[in-house]
This record gives C-alpha cells, structure tokens and sequence, in this order.
C-alpha cells in the first residue's frame, strides 16, 4: 500500500505506485456502481486523471491515500450515473483466463461468477455499493468509512445489511 | 458488532465465489490507461476502448493547465495549477481598485513647496467704479456665504475713493483685504538690477513702496520690498513683477473685512448724528448756562466722531490696498534660506512615512472591503453547491 508523504500531496512516483496498486479494486468498484463497460471504463479513466489532477490537495491528516482515491472515483461515478440511463448494458463477464489449472471448474465457476454478479446487480444501489468496496476492492471498515464520508460504526452497520440483502438473494436464486 | 463477526456472517465459500466474481478491467483498456498515467495524462481526452461501441460519449475537457501546456509546451510547468494564480489575480485587482479609490484623496492635501496659494479673484476692477457688478463676480462664492453683513443696515459701504463716511443704500458689496509674497531668484550680480525695476513697476502703477532693503556679498545678494498695491491694479502688478527674475515662490492670500467695516460705518453714522443733535441743542440755547453743559457733551460727541471716521478709514484704507512682501535672491539657495525653512527635515520624512503608512492602509482596508463580502459570498455559495451535489448524488445511487 502506498502511503503519502508525510507532508501534503503526492508526488508523481507516489501517485503512480497508488495508481498501480488499486487500479483493478477501482475499476471493480466504478463496475459494480454504474454497471457498464464502456461506462466503467470512462469513469476509471476520469477518476485517475481527477485524483492526478487533485493529488497536491490530498491530505494525509484526513485518512489514506486509498480512501481518498476511492471517494473522487465515487463521485465521477454518480456523477455518471446521473447522466446515463438505467437502461445501460450490464459489464459483460470478460474472457475466462486461459490455461486454469482446474479445467473441470472453469465452466461451473463462470456460471457461478455470473449468477453472484447478477445478484449483486440487483441489489439497491447503497448496498451494491458496500459489497463492491468490501469485497470487491477488500477496503476495510476505516477505509470505507472515509470514502462515503461516514462513520465507522455506520459503514460497518450498513455493511452488514448489504451482506445480509446478498444472501438473502443468493439463497433465493438457489 | 466488530469487523470480525461481520465477516464470519459470509461463508468461506460464499465469500470466495463473491470476490471471484468482482469484474476485472479489459487488457487494452489496462494498457491505455497505464500509459495515460505514465504521461501525466497529457493527452486529456480519454481515448475510446479499441471494440467499445460508445462512440457518442462526449470527451472529457482538458482542465486549463492541460490547455494551457498543450499551447505552451514546456513554458508552464507540469504541477502548474491555475486556482492559486487566479487568486492572486483577483487580489492584484482589488488592490488595484483599492488604489484607484484612495490615490485621488491624496490630492487635498497641502500644495507642494508648503506655499498656500490661495486662488483669489480678479479684482482689476476698480473698487470705487461702477463696480458694483463687477466686483460681486470677482469675489469668491466662498466669501460671499461666509458673509454677513451687519444688522439694520440699509447699505453697504461705498467703494474706496468716495466720502469717508457715506452709505451707499441699496448696493451690496463686500470688503476684501488682499496680500501676496513674491520670491524671486536671479544672479548675484543682478539682483540690484531687479530691485531697480521693481522700484519703476512700483512708479508706473501707483505704488507705495512702504519698505525697501538691500544687501549684498561676495558671492550671494539679497533684497526685499514691501509694497502697497492698489487692489485694482494688483494683478497686473505682480504679473508685471514675475517677470522680472525665475518665480521661485508666490502666495497670495485674502480676507472679508465687511462685517467690521460695515460696523464701523454704522459707528460713524451714529457719531455723526449725535454731533448733529448736539449742535442743534447749542443753537437753541438760550442762555450761556445752557450753552456750557452742551458743550462738553459736544465735544465727546466730536472726539468719537474723528475715532470712528479713523477707524472707517483704516478698514477702508486695508481693502484698498494690498500688501505685497517681494524678495529677490541671489546665490546659493540654501544661504539664505531662514532657519525654520530647511526644505525637509526628520520631521517630514516622520510625516512622510507616516502618510504613506496611512495610505496603505487604506488601500487594505479597501481591498479588504472589497475581498471579504466577495470571498463570503463564493463560500456560501460553493457550500450549497457542495450540499446539492452530495444530495444529488446520494439520490442516484438510491435510484439506481
């Protein structure tokens, strides 16, 4: 994990490192948010250059460096979901990697990927959001606290619930 | 609740599955945005995914230092941000203002050369002519409203020139007494020259030379006048008398004698009556006692008639003429500056430095002025935008 200086802002070879880092977590992030592709991809795109932009304001006082990250890619990405319609195509499952180990896995475990990113999909916005930072980008509670501007205790909370939404819809599907 | 009980409430599998399952970027699109990185994003707008079919996204605007390094190339600097010199420029230009609102007051203070050159009215017009128009133009408004004249009387007085002490009904005019200071700088060896001149300028316009000194040294002369001018003739005078050498200095000053002129013509009035009566009462006398306790009162009455009529004359005698103190000097400026006139001492630049502390001051006060209810403003105002846009948000997630 890359920390800032001790001072204010990030130097470029500290920002690159952040950048390396939480690239695939942001993109699985903004993903889950605003559910499109081409969308996501636009939005990570734009939330790096913001945070490259912005990184001599970053403050460390006021939490990490990857928190801080998260919460300009949170913005750009409503900021999105405002502009576009609903109606916006689901992010399509990637090409399955090539040469697993475990060939006999690989159809059923897609089909299972699938079928948890549709019940993720479905869940409320606010809900799909926690599971995306939790489980998605693995932040812990301090860091997601930070990120939506909330406290500890409520993003844990919250967290909760949205676990609890998923299982109920995973349980129902199965 | 802690993290670890949360956590626990997911099965190990479910929680596996749950991760596996987080979407993964695309290749090209993971090698476009490393190398977006690596540039420092100089190309501001975000390239299109190779196969992505979004072709009607609009492109995100460069911000203004991007703008800015495109046009410039190397000339602004890679971290160069435009919010801290926008800023700079905003508080450039309230000083500015501030400037503009405070340097036109510093015109009231005194003149430089510490001579107070009061601008007087022509007054070429002759006092003792028709001259009631002309001399009510030649006086300042200024002394016109501070005039009053004296209670109950019916005129003013005459102009200089007619009987000493007649009124003149139903013409209102004002009592001006009038003096200047003339400085005038020439060669050593011409100042006898100039002072000889300035004695002719005096023959050719009636003046009386009430004062005249000369001296003179090796390298330095000095000579000085003091001169009676008739008020009519003042102007042309003193022109007459600027040409003579360089004017180094000149100053003219003037004050209202109306109101204790007009008092002391009611005086002599009132004298005068008073005489008349008594020399009424003398004549119908009939007897020599009669006669003897009029007369002592007769000649009070006549001892305050001349008392007054000299007074009346002596005001009248100040407006008429005015008193012109002329000095020629020649050599070495500072030779013959007086002791009290060094040209700039500790105490000026005291005052100096403390009108230029009182100036930028004003100019921060003013700017401050200005500033302040604006920064306020623009924090209001991004302080709602800031809620707005957090609510705003907040709601399309929910509706998502």
């Amino acid at each position: 994990m890359t920390e800032a200086d001790p001072g204010r802002g990030l130097e470029f070879g500290a920002f690159e490192s952040l950048y390396r880092a939480t690239r695939d977590d942001i993109y699985a992030y903004v993903a889950t948010l605003v559910r499109d592709r081409s969308a996501a991809e636009d939005v990570t795109a734009a939330a790096f250059e913001k945070a490259y932009r912005r990184r001599f304001d970053y403050r460390p006082d006021r939490g990490t460096a990857r928190a801080w990250l998260f919460a300009i890619a949170r913005n750009t990405a409503l900021d999105e979901l405002r502009r576009i319609r609903k109606s916006a195509s689901p992010v399509e499952e990637p090409a399955a990697p090539v040469a697993g180990a475990d060939a006999t896995v690989a159809t059923p475990d897609h089909e299972t990927r699938m079928e948890i990113r549709d019940a993720v999909d479905r869940l409320p916005g606010p809900d799909r959001e926690l599971i995306a930072l939790r489980y998605f980008a693995d932040l812990p509670l301090v860091e997601i606290a930070a990120a939506l501007g909330i406290t500890e205790s409520n993003a844990g909370t919250r967290t909760h619930r949205a676990v609890a939404k998923l299982r109920r819809a995973i349980d129902e599907r199965d | 609740m802690n993290v670890t009980e949360e956590r626990e409430e997911l099965p190990g599998d479910l929680e596996r599955r749950l991760r596996a399952a987080a979407p993964a970027p695309e290749p090209a699109f993971k090698r476009r945005l490393d190398r977006l990185v690596a540039d420092g994003f100089e190309d501001e707008r975000p390239k299109a995914a190779a196969d992505s079919d979004d072709s009607d996204r609009p492109a995100a605007r460069p911000g203004l230092g991007a703008r800015l390094r495109r046009r410039l190339g190397a000339a602004v600097p890679r971290d160069w941000r435009p919010a801290p010199v926008l800023s700079g420029l905003a508080s450039v230009a309230a000083i500015v203002v501030a400037l503009a609102i405070v340097v036109p007051q510093l015109d009231s203070g005194e003149p430089e050369g510490g001579s107070a050159v009061v601008s007087t009215p022509d007054l070429d017009a002759d006092l003792g002519g028709a001259a009631a128009d002309s001399s009510r133009r030649a006086i300042p408004e200024a002394a016109i409203d501070r005039a009053d004249p004296a209670p109950g009387v019916g005129g003013v007085v005459p102009p200089f020139g007619g009987p000493a002490d007649s009124l003149a009904p139903g013409v209102e005019d004002r009592v001006i007494e009038r003096d200047a200071t003339m400085t005038l700088e020439a060669e050593p060896a011409q100042v006898s020259e100039v002072a000889g001149r300035i004695q002719q300028v005096a023959a050719r316009h009636d003046v009386i030379v009430s004062h005249h000194s000369m001296s003179e040294a090796a390298a330095s002369a000095r000579a000085e006048f003091i001169l009676e001018v008739p008020v009519a003739g003042l102007n042309t005078v003193l022109a007459e008398l600027a040409r003579l050498a360089e004017v180094r200095e000149r100053s003219e000053a003037s004050q209202d004698i109306t109101a204790p002129t007009v008092t002391a013509a009611d005086r002599v009035q009132s004298s005068r009556t008073e005489v008349r009566r008594l020399l009424d009462r003398l004549a119908e006398a009939e007897t020599d006692e009669q006669a003897e306790e009029v007369r002592p009162e007769l000649r009070r009455a006549q001892r305050a008639l001349a008392v007054h009529r000299a007074e009346l004359t002596g005001l009248r005698a100040g407006a008429a003429f005015a008193t012109v103190h002329v000095s020629v000097l020649g050599g070495q400026t500072a030779s013959y500056l007086e002791p009290d006139e060094d040209p700039w001492s500790v105490g000026d630049a005291a005052s100096d430095a403390l009108r230029i502390l009182t100036v930028a001051a004003g100019v921060v006060l003013i700017a401050a002025a200005i500033l302040l209810p604006l920064a306020a403003l623009l924090t209001l105002f991004a302080l709602a935008r800031r809620l707005w846009l957090r609510r705003s948000r907040d709601r399309a997630l929910r509706e998502d």
